[in-house]
This record gives structure tokens, sequence and C-alpha cells, in this order.
């Protein structure tokens, strides 16, 4: 009866579920360096790759008043692709650092907080899903509204 | 007393904030793991459809190089299957944590974090192989315009 007033939620982070998540921890820990170490080589290579193509082009800078222009937006479009990449590693890490940390010093605190982690990790992918989504169905809208003009346009 | 001298004075617990965490992030993963699924269906039965053209298209331009069709057609339905099963540990989760949480139902609990780490695990196993291959085939890339370039 004591122990009841106790533990007001019956579920515990027993020893089977303290080794799932630390096992997880440990490996979305490796994980996440691996990611940072890509998303800095992914950076490099964006800035880089810019530079290439716009010392590809300058030549035609004469001809060409965008030249300049479309090798800074090759760049910003990979660092921006390299963004959406970083954003939820650091989740993936402090959830990881947290959790090992709170399993190890038993510390109620920390694991909410990398549970919190966690959730901001889902959320953010579920966004992204949505926006993805939602980009192809108005691809896929627009493409059949094409078809259309187009076989409209064929029969004219 | 000696009740609670046995059970260890700080037990971590999901309590009320991360109970609440955790059914929110069984929403979010709930609905990727959906979303997912429905896509690897429809590009499950577009492949299916199409192969067939397309291995024959491929047999009738180069007849040489027919067997590569089929190959390349296996690997994208392993691929598609080792996504489906990414899929499914990630509702897996979702839905064994949340039940667990609501019902308080230890075991149910347990298992949801079990599929969240195989789903962690393989997603991220995947994640760097891609990685890797598209590193590998950049380098070969590179590689081969350079010797081209020497050569000529």
């Amino acid at each position: 009866m004591d122990q009841q007033s106790v533990n007001l939620f019956d579920l515990q982070l027993d020893p089977q579920a303290l080794s799932a998540l630390n096992e997880t921890a440990r490996w979305n820990k490796f994980m996440s360096i691996v990611w940072f170490v890509f998303c800095g080589l992914m950076a490099a290579g964006a800035i880089f790759f810019g530079a290439y193509i716009g010392t590809e082009l300058s030549g035609d800078a004469t001809t060409n008043p965008f030249a300049g222009a479309s090798a800074a937006f090759v760049s910003l479009f990979y660092l921006f692709i390299t963004a959406i990449q970083f954003i939820p590693t650091i989740f993936r890490y402090k959830f990881s650092v947290k959790m090992i940390r709170a399993i190890r010093n038993t510390d109620q605190l920390l694991l909410n907080e990398s549970l919190n982690q966690l959730r901001n990790y889902s959320k953010y992918w579920g966004i992204v899903t949505i926006i993805v989504v939602s980009l192809y169905a108005i691809g896929f809208i627009f493409l059949i509204f094409g078809l259309l003009i187009g076989m409209a346009a064929g029969g004219l | 007393m000696d009740q609670q001298t046995e059970q260890p004075l700080f037990e971590l617990q999901v309590d009320y904030d991360s109970g609440n965490t955790i059914k929110e992030m069984s929403k979010w993963a709930r609905f990727i793991s959906i979303t997912y699924m429905v896509i690897m269906g429809l590009l499950l039965i577009a492949m299916i459809f199409a192969s067939t053209a397309a291995i024959e298209f491929v047999s009738n331009l180069r007849p040489e190089i027919a067997g590569l069709g089929a190959i390349a057609f296996g690997i994208i339905i392993l691929a598609v299957g080792v996504f489906i099963f990414i899929a499914i540990q990630l509702y897996r989760f979702a839905d064994m944590t949340r039940q667990g949480v609501e019902r308080q139902d230890q075991e149910l609990f347990n298992s949801g974090l079990k599929s969240l780490k195989t789903y962690l695990m393989v997603s991220g196993i995947v994640g760097m192989l891609s990685l890797a291959l598209n590193i590998l085939v950049t380098i070969l890339k590179a590689t081969g315009s350079a010797l081209l370039e020497t050569t000529y």
C-alpha cells in the first residue's frame, strides 16, 4: 500500500527497458557523430561545388549575367539540403547523450529531457514528410493540369 | 519499510511528463510510418506494372545487358522490402509504447522500445550505406573523368 502511494505511475523503466534504451542511445550517439561528419563534408562539398560551377561559368559572364547567381544558387541549395539533415542530427545527438547520462545517474529530469529531444526528432521528420508529400502532390496536380492543357492544345 | 529498502529509492519511471512526451512522439512516428508504408506500397505497385515493360525495352535496345534489368529490379524490390521493414518497426514502436503508456502495460512498453532500437539501428545502417555508396560513385566518377582527360 505504501509502495502504491510512492509510485503513482506503474510504468517503470525496468532493466529490460533500460537496456534497450541504453543500446539505442549508444548506437544513436555513434550514428549522429557519423552524420555530423557527413554534414561537414556535404557543406564543404556544397561550397567547393558552387565555386567550381562559378569558375566554369565565369567565361560566360559577359554573355550570361546569371552565371554568378547560378553558382551561388547551387551552393545555397546544397547547403539547404545539408541543414535539413543537420538539424535532426542535433536532436538525435542530444537524445543519446542525455539518455546515457540519465541511465548512468538515474536522473529522471535528464530522462525527460532526453525523451523530449526524441520527440523533437520525430516531430521534425513528420513536418518534413508533410512538406515533401505536399510538394509531390502539388507537382502531380501541375503534371495532370499540364497534360490536360497539352491534350486540349493538340486537339485544337 | 522493508519493501522500500528492497527497491531502489530513485527509480527511473515513465512519469506524467515523459508519458505525454511519449504519446506525442508516437503520434508523429505513427504518421511517418503510415506515410512511408503507403509510399512504398505505391512504389511496389508501380514497379510491378512498369518492370515487365522496362525489362522488355532494355532487352530490345541492348540484348547483351538484358539480364541487368532483372538484377536491377531485384535490387529495387529488396530496397523497398527493407524500407517497409523499417516503417513496420516504427509503427510497432508508436503503437506499442502508446498502448503501454495508456494501459500502464510494462511488457508492451518494453516491446515498443525494442522496436525503436531496431528501427533506429536499421535506418541508420541503411542511411550510412546509401551515403557511402553515393560517395563511392562520386569518387569513381571523378577518377573516371580524370583518367579520360589524361588519356585524351
